[in-house]
This record gives structure tokens, sequence and C-alpha cells, in this order.
């Protein structure tokens, strides 16, 4: 489930992390902004994820994802808060493997970053 | 003044309407084909006639994208870019647009004839990639299509190709 | 709309059993067992929004969590605030709210009493936020109001209260999502009424006053609770100072009778007190100018010349005004000395302008000098009937209870008043009107008796008052008959039919208040009307019923007092007749001394008397009939003819000028005592700040002079008097919460109907004189102004920033006519001289009318003409007609 109800095949070999994003932008654009928990919710999922999609993430995001998701659920004044997570909280479900290789490549890349800078301490 | 140029067009809209503020978002409408955008006077002047203070209508015409409170070229390019038409292909239509007119989203082509915007999706997800041009839909673009959308328009103004927007369901294809 | 059979629920609140009214929100259930629910958008104020989502809360059998802002209290409800679960849910909510608001509290005014940090400490919120924060660039908002965007947390408290309860609607949401900024139209700077209703309605610093930033924290200052001078309506007001500067005012949430509402006067008005041209010392004449000297020298200088003259030419060589802006205290202290010390009733107050014209017919007609209602009266009505109040600018507040009423409660509205209807950038309170009237202040009387004739030939008239009073209702009756609905349309504009109508919604209504304002008192003839407008609730039954009465709006903060206190020249304390046996033995018992019996001439009579060279010696407190009066009447040549002119000011008026003496007085922010509002409510005065430089309260000058006259009136305190006070009026100034108001008398309606009436009725059912308006001519009218009051306003630098200066307003369609731009500079002109101005197109004003602020209006003065009320000697001096003249 990845959010309103709709129906969406996608190729196998789609990148679901951007696919994601790509709905969560969408629901982050959406959302009136009424209520905090999915005004601010969105736009903090959208930033988050954007990172990992960028490869800046880090592994404690996967547990903040899911926090802000639950803690956007039930909390709204509408039904569109709890649709909004869906593409973030199902993906991380069924396709978790691809936002771990996404965190594990920005570490690496970090790393190679850092070497130098730690090196002098 | 829109009151003078549409006298009758307003108060059909305005008939329509038991309670005077729901013609908001018509009568914005009428203001953004008349001058391409909503301009303060605009907004005032619509404030005028629905009673409301001018903050407002500011509020509405501020929380609804589609209405541009700013001039924007003569056609405003809105490529979709939600999930649905990003799959099939909707950055490659934005990549399109930046390299026939050198625009990027939220800009505006120094001829002041196109400025695009990236958008999010238009429901009109079964015929991505797709974009609006003003009120008309362009939608299964291929980079053909999309050439000759841009050289009708730049012509005559207008493009055979446009398709809409439809309700559901929808039409038999336009002819070519 | 009565609430009087209340039903009620039992619920539980984290355990606790409480019952509450039907209709409670569980918020408001909680807070009553001692719960506080965090909350952001909830405000007792407004219409539940439910969208900070703060508030959660369990309720029993419900599935998901709710929001106790919204969630009404229903029988054998389980709440639950204390859980787990509750407590996830509040942490969770702060930090999304949190998530983009900036550290900004060491910089930000609102530390210190800012909801935000009080509940961020609560929860120990941390933040798993490592995002960029959103910023708005810093923008020009105000003169008075500045934003801070970045801080704000959405909840729209700002433009709910500005749209529901201030109908202003300055405010709005602009944007969406995260990026929605507070914002009012474009980039055009803030433009409304400066209630600072917004300020104090925010819950964290995103909205907050230019008078005081970044200067002080909450728990530097010194607070004192104390009543605005402002206009009659009595707001509550907390004084904010520090080392003896005032920082700031607001009013706590449901405080006074304001309920915590404040006008943009009351919240930005208040530097008026310390404004540098304060006159500091006392000041003596000598060799033609005033000169400084001490209190001493001046007070044996007042009290050597008032003997000596006393001992020429007698008592009634003196006269005394003095301003309802002064204490009861001092008022009462005031008469006590003109009557007692002096032995005059020469004596007269502010109330005089208009005020007692109110009074006066209540007197006559109900029997009490108070309203027989209060403002939850006005709240509670169904029908309210507004005539001549420009309630939004002369009494703000009471606006908010008409306003309360309409919107919240769905009463009736119905106005005759001089306002266009229109939406502007301050509330136009006849867009909330059923059915207005928009007539020209000279033609208010015949718009009331349009209503009676409609009321009589509709047969609308109680039956009860019918059969006890057949002769009345008779002698109404062919009054009104003598009146031809032609006549009557042709003096208003208004047709027979609407006035049935608004007749009809008036006897249809069950708790019916009628309003009388400023615009009204002070219009010729108003007297008559207000007996009219009492005629009109008696003949439709609502002058006894309950919820229903009269009630005249007082313009200065304590004019009722003024009456109350016999500060008038024909009535004693208790606004009793000065002739009424028991009233002199019962004050002659207290002051231990008879008072004089000979009528006391009133305001315009002392300055004729003056002018004739009878009067000699004057005393003035507050007061500036200089100033404020058309130079026709001559009180300049008058007051100049003095042996002796005694002024007891804050400022060098045009007045203070002329005197020989000036004693500088201590303003309301220094002194203690009280003040009784338009609903006849008695509210304690505190100081806020030690008197400025020399100067000292009114009743402790008046009691020196008396001493140094040998005639001592000695208090050692402002509670003395109020104790002497209630020795002369038995129970005055209860200091409750609420007033309680008089019952309309009988006897005095019996007597009303059976006599009184007959004296003037034919004289008053007769219709004013049709308004000429000769081609290129205005009526022009002295206004009252939303930002300013008197001309002390005019020392406030806040209220100086909205408004710096007069403009003469006018309709577009006569702008037009006279080819007038905003901007543009006019002459106006009489037979009796010119002024020019600056003209501002004014889209509230009625054709054929062009306004003046009366607070900017001394030049303009030598335009107008007086009349004397014949009954009451009210000087109705506030129109006149002008040829209009675009200059260069
Ligand atoms: S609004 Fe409150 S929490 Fe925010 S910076 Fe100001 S004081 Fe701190
Ligand atoms: S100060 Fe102005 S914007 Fe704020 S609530 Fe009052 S009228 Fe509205
Ligand atoms: S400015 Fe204050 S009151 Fe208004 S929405 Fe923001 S936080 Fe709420
Ligand atoms: S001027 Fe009147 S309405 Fe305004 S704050 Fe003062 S007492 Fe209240
Ligand atoms: S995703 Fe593009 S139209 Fe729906
Ligand atoms: S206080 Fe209840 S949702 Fe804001």
């Amino acid at each position: 489930m990845l959010g309103s109800g709709g129906v969406t095949v996608m190729e196998e070999g789609t990148d679901m992390v951007w696919a994601a994003l790509r709905l969560m932008e969408f629901f982050y654009h959406e959302s009136c902004g009424k209520c905090s928990p999915c005004r601010e919710g969105s736009s903090w999922l959208v930033q988050t994820m954007r990172r990992i999609v960028a490869k800046r993430g880090q592994m404690e995001d996967l547990e903040t994802l899911v926090h802000l998701c639950k803690n956007i659920e039930g909390r709204t004044v509408c039904a569109f808060g709890d649709a909004s997570v869906a593409p973030i909280m199902s993906t991380l479900k069924h396709w978790r493997p691809e936002y771990v290789a996404l965190i594990q490549a920005a570490e690496a890349a970090n790393l190679i970053k850092l070497e130098p800078a730690a090196a002098r301490h | 003044m829109l009151k003078e140029k549409y006298k009758d067009e307003i108060d059909s809209i305005l008939s329509r309407y038991p309670v005077k503020r729901s013609a908001l978002i018509p009568l914005l409408y009428l203001a953004q084909r008349d001058e391409g955008f909503v301009s303060e006077a605009a907004m005032k002047e619509i404030a005028g006639l629905l009673r409301l203070t001018p903050p407002q209508v500011y509020e509405t015409a501020t929380f609804y994208t589609m209405l541009n409170l700013k001039r924007v070229g003569k056609f405003h390019l809105q490529v979709c870019k939600s999930l649905m038409c990003a799959l099939a292909g909707s950055d490659t239509v934005i990549g399109w647009v930046k390299t026939k007119l050198g625009i990027g989203p939220g800009e505006t082509t120094a001829d002041g004839l196109f400025t695009l915007s990236a958008v999010e999706c238009l429901a009109a997800c079964g015929t991505a990639p797709m974009m609006q041009v003003n009120e008309d839909y362009y939608e299964r673009l291929t980079e053909e299509r999309f050439d000759r959308v841009l050289a009708d328009l730049k012509r005559d103004g207008t493009c055979q190709l446009k398709t809409g927007p439809f309700m559901w369901p929808l039409p038999a294809p336009p002819a070519r | 709309m009565a609430t009087t059979t209340t039903e009620t629920v039992r619920l539980t609140i984290d355990g606790i059993p409480i019952s509450v009214p039907k209709g409670t929100l569980v918020i408001e259930a909680a807070r009553r067992v001692g719960v506080m629910v965090p909350h952001f958008c909830y405000h007792p104020k407004l219409k539940p929004d439910a969208n900070c989502r703060m508030c959660l809360v369990e309720v029993e059998k419900m599935p998901k969590l709710q929001t106790s802002c919204s969630t009404l209290a229903t029988e054998g409800m389980a709440v639950r605030t204390a859980t787990t679960v509750v407590h996830d849910a509040h942490k969770s909510v702060l930090e999304f709210i949190l998530a983009n608001h900036p550290l900004d509290c060491p910089v930000c005014d609102q530390g210190g009493k800012c909801d935000l940090q009080d509940f961020s400490h609560e929860y120990t919120a941390t933040s798993r936020f490592i995002e960029t924060k959103r910023i708005f660039q810093k923008e020009y908002f105000s003169p008075l109001i500045e934003t801070q965007m970045n801080r704000c947390v959405q909840c729209l408290r700002c433009v709910r209260y500005c749209d529901e309860v201030m109908d202003v609607k300055a405010l709005a949401p602009v944007g969406r999502g995260t990026m929605t900024e507070i914002k009012s139209f474009g980039a055009h700077p803030l433009d409304c009424e400066f209630c600072g209703g917004c300020v104090q309605i925010c819950p964290v610093g995103a909205i907050t006053s230019r008078l005081s930033m970044y200067e002080y924290r909450p728990w530097m200052l010194k607070r004192a609770d104390t009543v605005c001078t402002f206009c009659g309506d009595g707001c509550q007001i907390t004084v904010q100072t520090k080392d003896q500067e005032l920082i700031e005012v607001n009013s706590a949430q449901g405080a006074g009778r304001n309920s915590g509402d404040l006008c943009a006067r009351g919240f930005f008005g208040f530097h008026a007190a310390s404004h540098p041209s304060r006159v500091t010392h006392p000041l003596i004449r000598r060799n033609g100018v005033l000169v400084e000297a001490t209190w001493e020298e001046a007070l044996e200088f007042v009290a050597e010349q008032t003997n000596r003259l006393k001992l020429a030419h007698g008592p009634h060589a003196f006269g005394g005004l003095i301003t309802g802006r002064c204490t009861n205290e001092e008022l009462y202290l005031f008469q006590k000395f003109m009557r007692l010390t002096i032995g005059t009733n020469n004596l007269d107050s502010s109330a005089r302008y208009g005020h007692v014209n109110g009074v006066q017919a209540m007197r006559m007609v109900q029997g009490t000098h108070r309203w027989t209602v209060t403002f939850e009266d006005i709240v509670q009505a169904d029908v309210l009937l507004l005539v001549g109040t420009n309630i939004t600018e002369a009494n703000p507040i009471t606006g908010l209870k008409v306003k309360e009423a309409v919107k919240k409660h769905g009463a009736t509205l119905l106005t005759i008043e001089a306002i266009q209807a229109a939406v502007g950038t301050i509330s136009n309170i006849s867009n909330l009107s059923e059915q207005h009237f928009c007539v020209a202040p000279s033609q208010f009387g015949a718009a009331v008796l349009g209503l009676l004739k409609a009321v009589v030939e509709s047969n609308y008239v109680d039956s009860a008052i019918s059969q006890r009073a057949s002769d009345y209702v008779l002698a109404v009756s062919q009054a009104v008959q003598q009146l031809t609905w032609n006549d009557l349309a042709l003096d208003t504009g208004i047709s027979r039919e609407s006035f049935v109508q608004m007749a009809a919604a008036l006897t249809g209504g069950r708790r019916v208040v009628a309003l009388a304002g400023q615009t009204l008192l002070r219009s010729q003839g108003s007297y008559g009307i207000c007996l009219n407008l009492l005629d009109l609730l008696l003949l439709t039954g609502k002058l006894t019923a309950q919820g229903c009465g009269f009630a005249p709006l007082a313009e200065e903060n304590n004019d009722q007092g003024a009456v109350e206190m016999g500060a008038v020249a024909a009535l004693l304390p208790g606004a009793l007749d000065l002739t009424d046996q028991d009233a002199r033995t019962q004050i002659a018992r207290v002051w231990k001394e008879d008072l004089p019996l000979a009528a006391g001439a009133t305001l315009i009579e002392m300055i004729d008397r003056a002018q004739a060279g009878i009067i000699k010696g004057l005393f003035v407190i507050g007061e500036n009939p200089v100033g404020s009066l058309p130079p026709q009447i001559g009180a300049k040549e008058a007051l100049g003819k003095l042996d002796l002119l005694v002024c007891q000011e804050l400022f060098l008026t045009e007045t203070a000028e002329l005197a020989h003496v000036v004693l500088p007085a201590a303003s309301a922010m220094e002194k203690a005592g009280t003040f009784t509002n338009t609903e006849g409510h008695v509210q304690a005065v505190r100081p806020a700040i030690d008197p400025v430089g020399d100067s000292r309260p009114d009743w402790e000058i008046l009691s020196a002079i008396s001493v140094f006259m040998g005639a001592p009136l000695e208090y050692s305190e402002a509670k003395e008097i109020l104790k002497e006070i209630r020795a002369v009026i038995p129970g005055y100034g209860s200091l409750g919460p609420s007033p309680i108001p008089p019952a309309v008398d009988r006897v005095a309606v019996d007597r009303y109907v059976n006599e009184g009436y007959r004296q003037d009725l034919t004289t008053r059912y007769t219709l004013p004189a049709r308004a000429m308006r000769p081609e290129g001519t205005v009526q022009l009218g002295l206004v009252q102004s939303l930002f300013h009051s008197g001309k002390l306003s005019t020392h406030s630098k806040g209220l100086l920033q909205i408004e710096p200066s007069g403009f003469l307003q006018m309709n577009p369609v006569d702008a037009a006519r006279f080819g007038l731009e905003t901007g543009d500079r006019v002459r106006l002109s009489n037979g009796r001289g010119e002024f020019t101005t600056t003209a501002k197109v004014f889209d509230r004003v009625p054709e054929g009318l062009a306004w003046f602020p009366d607070h900017f209006a001394q030049a303009a003065l030598r335009l107008f003409d007086c009349a004397v009320d014949p009954d009451t000697k009210v000087p109705y001096c506030r129109t006149a007609s002008v040829s209009v003249m675009k200059t260069t």
C-alpha cells in the first residue's frame, strides 16, 4: 500500500526509496498544513528521505522515519495524515534492504571523506 | 477593473452561490485568466465584490498553487512530477524544457513566452507523462509530441494536441 | 438564548468525577478538576479548531486519541490525560511543533510567558530533528505590531481572534504547509484596529508589541491591575512597569468587564501618562507669565485669593469644572469642596457633554440613573438596537459584546447609525446588522419616531401597558399620527415597510437591549430622543422585562461616576435632585453642615456668568473648555476675565495657559481610587507608578487647598473618601466581579405614564428640521476615533503612530463631486470661518456628511456653533454645514 488506494504497477528494478520519496513529496505538497503532525511530519519525512536518496543518510534515520510515521498516524485532523505515511511505512517494510544499501553507500562515502580529518587527532 | 470588463460573467458566477464567499475561487480564476496572474488590484476588487477583506482573499489566493501571484510567461508549462508521471519519464520532460527553452522550474524564458513549473499530480496519471499549459492538458508526451506543442504554441498560440482536462471516462483519443 | 435551565453531564477525568453543563468541552472539564491539558490552538474565546493536536487525551470506548479541545463532555465519559499513551502523544506532537522552531528563547520577547517554552520544559522535549529549519525573511509588519514568523506554531489563534472576536479580519495565513506565515495583505503593512488581541492571544513569541521590544523579561516587571481611562467601557488593564517606567499594558484572559479584551487605546495608549510635556511643578502667574513655584506658595496663593474673593463677592462668584476622567473619590471631593468649602452649586463635569442626556432620560422614565442591564445582558440579548453609538470607535468593548451576541449567539442586530455599511480596515458594526438605517445624526430623532409610528400603527403596543396607561398610549398614538410616512421618508430615506420590519423585529425579541451612544448623546435633541427610545421600549413591553433595557454609553471613563458623585450642577451624590429633602438631610448629617440650595450654573452657564463678571473664580480640574468648545461660545474671553483661574492639570492645555495657578495633577496611572463604568460598575484604580515630578492626585490637591483656606476636608487616603461616599450613598461600590444593576422603579414608571410624559411629549414627537444641504456643502461632524480619546491620547506615542493627525474623511461619491482624492488639501468654510486640512476618502462615511476627528479639531472648531439643550443644558456643537473646496 503506497497511499491513497490507487494501484500502480512498477517495473521490476524500480528504485523503491526514490518512489517513496516521490510519493512523500506529493503528500507534503498536498498537506493542507492545518494540523501540526501532518504539516510538520510530512516536511520532516521529505527532508529525511531526500537525504537518504542523496546518499547522505544514516542508520538512525530509519528508526526516526518509523517513529515519525507512527506519530502522525491517528493524530491528525483528517485521514490524509494516515494515508501520507503509507509509502514510507510499506516500503520500509518490504524494501528495507534498499534503504540500507543507500545508507551504507552514504556511510562508506563519509568514511572516505572523514578519514583525513580523523587522522589529525 | 474586472467588474466592467466581465460584468455578465461575474454576475453569473455570483448568482451560482447562495453563500457569496463561495464565488471566491471562480473569481480568482477569472482574474488569472484576464492578466495571467492574480494581481493585488484584482484581489482588492474581488474582496469588494464579496464583502471580504483583502487579507481573506489573499489567504485563499496563496493557498492554491494553481493561482499565480506573479506574472508568468504567456504559456505556463506545468509538468506533473508525481510518481506515476515520474515513472513514465516526467523528469525527462523537464529535461527537454531545459534543453529546448533553457529554463528550469520556476523560471521564465527571456522573451516572456514560457514559464516552467513542476507540479503535483494533475489526475491524468493514466496518460502519463503529461503537462498542463495554461488551462489545457497535453498527455502521453513524447519528445516529438512535445516539440510540436512548443512549435504550435509559439506559432498559433494553441495546439491541436490539447486534450482536456477531462473527467472520467476518458474520451476517445484526439485526432492527430 | 437564556440559559436558565442548564442540563449537566457527569464524567470522570483521570478518575475524578465531575459534573459540568452540557456543551462543555473536555479540556474545560479537565481544567475544572485542576488538570491542565497542554494546548496551543485552543482558546476559550474561540471556536475549537483542533489544529495543533497537542491536547490529545484518551476517551474510554474511543479507538483513537481525541482532541480534548473539540470533544464535548458527555454523560458517563471516562477521560484519561495521564497515561503513557497520552504522554507519548503529547511528547511527539510537541516534537513536531518544535521541529521548525528556532532556538530563540534568549532573544524572544515571549521568554518567560511562552506556552511552548513551558510545555517543552514539562515534557523535557528533545528533538531528533536534524534537517534544515524553515526560515522566513524578516518583514516589516506594522508600526506597533511585529511578527517573527520563524516562531509561529500555526495555531491560527491570531487569525481566528481577529475574525471571530474583532470582526476585523486583518490577518491571514498565507501560503501552505510549513511555509505558511501570518500576514495581512501582500507586502502591505498591517492596517487594522490595533486592538493588540493577536499579540495577547499568540501562545508563542510570533506576534509581539513593538512598544516594548527586547526591553525586559516578564519576571523583572512590577504589575498593577487597574482600569483604562480612555472610555466609559472601563476595561481592566494590567500595567507593567520597571523602575517607574511604563513598559507594557495587557489584560489577563477573562479579566474585568472586558474579559481580557482591549482596544488600541487601552493596549497601545498607555504612554500618555509619561509624556515629557507633563506639568511637573506648580506654576503661578507672575507678571503675566506662569513660573514655577513650590506647592506651599501655590496653595497659599489659591487659598488667599479664594478667601478674598469669597469675602468680597460671596460663594456664587465661584464655579468648578471637573473631568470625568477623575476617580469617584475626586469627583465626590470636588463637589463637596464646591458645595461646602466654597458654598455654591456652580459645578459641572464632562458628563455634561452628553452623558447627562441619557441619565436624565433614565431618571425621568424608569427612575434609575444607571442601566438596568449589564454587558452580560447585551451578550445574551436576542435583539439589539443601536442608535448613534459609533460603537466600534467610541465604546469598542461594548462593541465586542454586541459582536459576541450576533456572531456567537445569533442575536438580531438593528442599527440606526451615521455609518455607511462597508468593509474596511476597522470593523463596521453595520456589517453585522439584520437591518441598518444609515441616517445623519440630525435625523436620528426622525428614525426613532418612525419606529414608534410603526409600533403604534402595526398594533405592536404591549397590551399590559395599554391597559395600565391608556392615556399615555393614546397620547403617543395621537402624536405619531401627526407624522406622515412621507415626511419620515424624506427626512431619513427610510420607507414605511422598513420601519415596520424593524419595529416587528424589535417587538418580537424576548431580550431586547437598546444602546444609545455618543453620536446620539451629543446631537441636538438627544434628551428627547432618549425619552422616545424609552417610550419605544415601554410601549413594546421591553422596558421592564427580564434582560431588557436601555443602555446609554458613557464617553469618558468616569462620566457615570461624575453623575453618581453629584459632580453636575443639579444632582447630589447618589444622582439625587438638589432639592431632594431626604438626600439633603442625609448629606448634611455626614458633612455636619447644610449645603447650598440655590440652583447651580452648568458648564455653559458658568462661562456666560464669567463673561458677565458674575463668576470671578473658577476651579478647573482636567477640563479644557477653551480647547474643546467652539470659539463662538467665548470661553477664552470669559475665562480671561476671571480674577482667579485655578487649573489642576496633566498638561498645559489652552485653558491652563490662561490660569493664574496651575497645579500639577497625577494621572490615573499614579493614583488609587475607583471608577464607575458605563454599566454602573465600580472598579478599583491602582497606581502603577509614583506621581510624575511633584504632581499629586486631584483629591489631595483639593484637600490641601481646603486646609490652606482654613476649612479642612482632610483624608489620609482615597479609601477614606470612599468610606464617606458609602455613608452618603449606602453600599456604593461593591467592587465585585460584575455589577448588580438596579431594577426599573415601578413607581417612577407610573409617575411617568400618568404625569411625566405630558411635559414635553408633543415637542419631542415633532420631526427635527430637515437637513438642508445646499450645493457645494457637506454636513461636517466631529467624531470620535478608535485611536484616540479626547485630547489625552494625543500625548500617547503609540496611538500617534497609528493616527498622528486629523483628516477630513469623506464618502467616495462626495469626494468625486468635489474632485478630491486621499491626500488632497481641502478648504472648509462657512459664515464663521475657514479651515484647511487633508482629505481622506473613506467609504464608511455616509454621503452628504464629512467627518473630522474631535481629537485634532482645535483649529476646526471655529466653524461650529453651539446649541444648548433647554432641559439638560448639554451643549451641542458637533455639526456644522460647510462649503468644501479643493486647494493646493
Ligand atoms: S516562542 Fe517561546 S519557545 Fe519560541 S523562542 Fe520564543 S520563548 Fe522560546
Ligand atoms: S491588532 Fe489588528 S490584526 Fe491583531 S487582532 Fe487586533 S485588529 Fe486583528
Ligand atoms: S502567530 Fe501566534 S497565534 Fe498566530 S498562528 Fe502563529 S503561533 Fe498562532
Ligand atoms: S478605551 Fe475603552 S474599550 Fe478601549 S481599552 Fe480603554 S476602557 Fe477598554
Ligand atoms: S502523477 Fe502525473 S497526473 Fe497523476
Ligand atoms: S488545543 Fe486541541 S488541537 Fe490544539
